[in-house]
């Protein structure tokens, strides 16, 4: 089954009638997914913040972490779903429109970020988490805060430019 | 008062600017986004720690100058963005909702802001201060999501109530 076939079948399922047929759906869908991806890079900005030096320097980078990553993580399951059900309305749509593209695109990108700043400077974290962290984790810090700047502002663009004809 | 401000705003360069460029509605509209992130988060780990009676002051002092900061952003955003809405910005109904859901937010963060100063603990007080002290914050939280969701149904306002405009 190609792409096409794939979005157009997701398209004729119940759950993508009642998106788009059902007046309160999509309005609280997308409510619900605009607050829990503000609540995914709000969390993200403070372990951000803190890896560049510009919040809370003398707080363990493990504190900041442990208060903030059950945020992420469970914004981030919220965001997915709820996202996931409004692509359904108009999946081929979504899938060829450039700045959805772009906003996936960027999420990959600081979603490999942090895997890269996991498998190596968060290795040493017990040695500079009470300090300045070393350039690797500023560095992953300062692609991170840019690149989930990058997600807030090609989603809001999606809502702006999708347009409702078929892939 | 909304209203003159609207008018004033519209008439300066920026509000022309604003009303009549994409792109410039579109950053400030992702920088409100922006700011309203940091100011769900930093409201979303004060609330959990005042309901969990954890040492709650040091959350509080970390976090709240970023909730104002945030917050001070959010406002200035907002109200440019409220050149470019026309009539239907003040006058939709959601928007209402959205201000008094504001003001409450506001006005609890600002009780947390008031009680932390005077008790760093924030364990003084009586039974029903007490009591007052452990919901405010999630009180706050829950307020500041209602401002999130007023915020983007504000777009489909329609639907909830009746076009009179």
């Amino acid at each position: 089954m190609g792409l096409r076939e794939l979005f157009k079948t997701v398209e004729q399922t119940s759950l993508a009638g009642w998106v788009r047929q059902d007046n309160f759906a999509f309005p609280m869908l997308e409510a619900v997914h605009v607050a829990s991806v503000m609540l995914v890079v709000g969390s993200i900005f403070m372990m951000d913040l803190r890896l560049l030096g510009w919040s809370s320097p003398r707080l363990p980078v493990t504190q900041i972490s442990r208060e903030a990553l059950p945020w992420t993580w469970a914004a981030f399951v919220v965001a997915v779903v709820s996202g996931s059900m409004l692509m359904t309305g108009q999946a081929g749509a979504y899938a060829a429109n450039a700045q959805f593209q772009m906003k996936m695109a960027l999420l990959a990108a600081a979603g490999l970020n942090m895997l890269v700043f996991h498998g190596f400077a968060w290795r040493q974290v017990a040695r500079w988490d009470l300090g300045s962290p070393p350039p690797a984790a500023r560095l992953a810090g300062a692609a991170s805060l840019a690149l989930w700047i990058g997600v807030v502002v090609a989603g809001r663009w999606v809502g702006w430019t999708v347009s409702a004809s078929p892939f | 008062m909304l209203h003159a401000v609207q008018t004033w705003l519209g008439a300066t360069a920026l509000g022309t600017v604003v009303s009549g460029t994409v792109w410039a509605k579109a950053l400030l509209e992702s920088t409100h986004i922006l700011a309203d992130a940091l100011i769900l988060f930093c409201g979303g780990t004060i609330a959990a720690r005042m309901l969990a009676r954890d040492p709650a002051l040091e959350a509080v002092r970390r976090y709240l100058p970023w909730l104002w900061s945030g917050l001070v952003v959010a406002v200035l955003t907002g109200v440019i963005l409220l050149t470019g809405a026309g009539r239907r910005g003040l006058d939709n109904p959601m928007f209402l909702i959205k201000l008094a859901a504001l003001a409450g937010a506001v006005l609890s963060t600002a009780a947390i802001q008031f009680w932390s100063s005077r008790d760093p603990a924030l364990r003084g007080g009586g039974r029903w201060r007490g009591i007052a002290v452990a919901l405010v914050g999630p009180l706050g939280f829950l307020l500041w999501l209602a401002t999130v969701f007023a915020g983007r149904l504000l777009a489909y306002s329609s639907t909830f109530f009746a076009p009179q405009y």
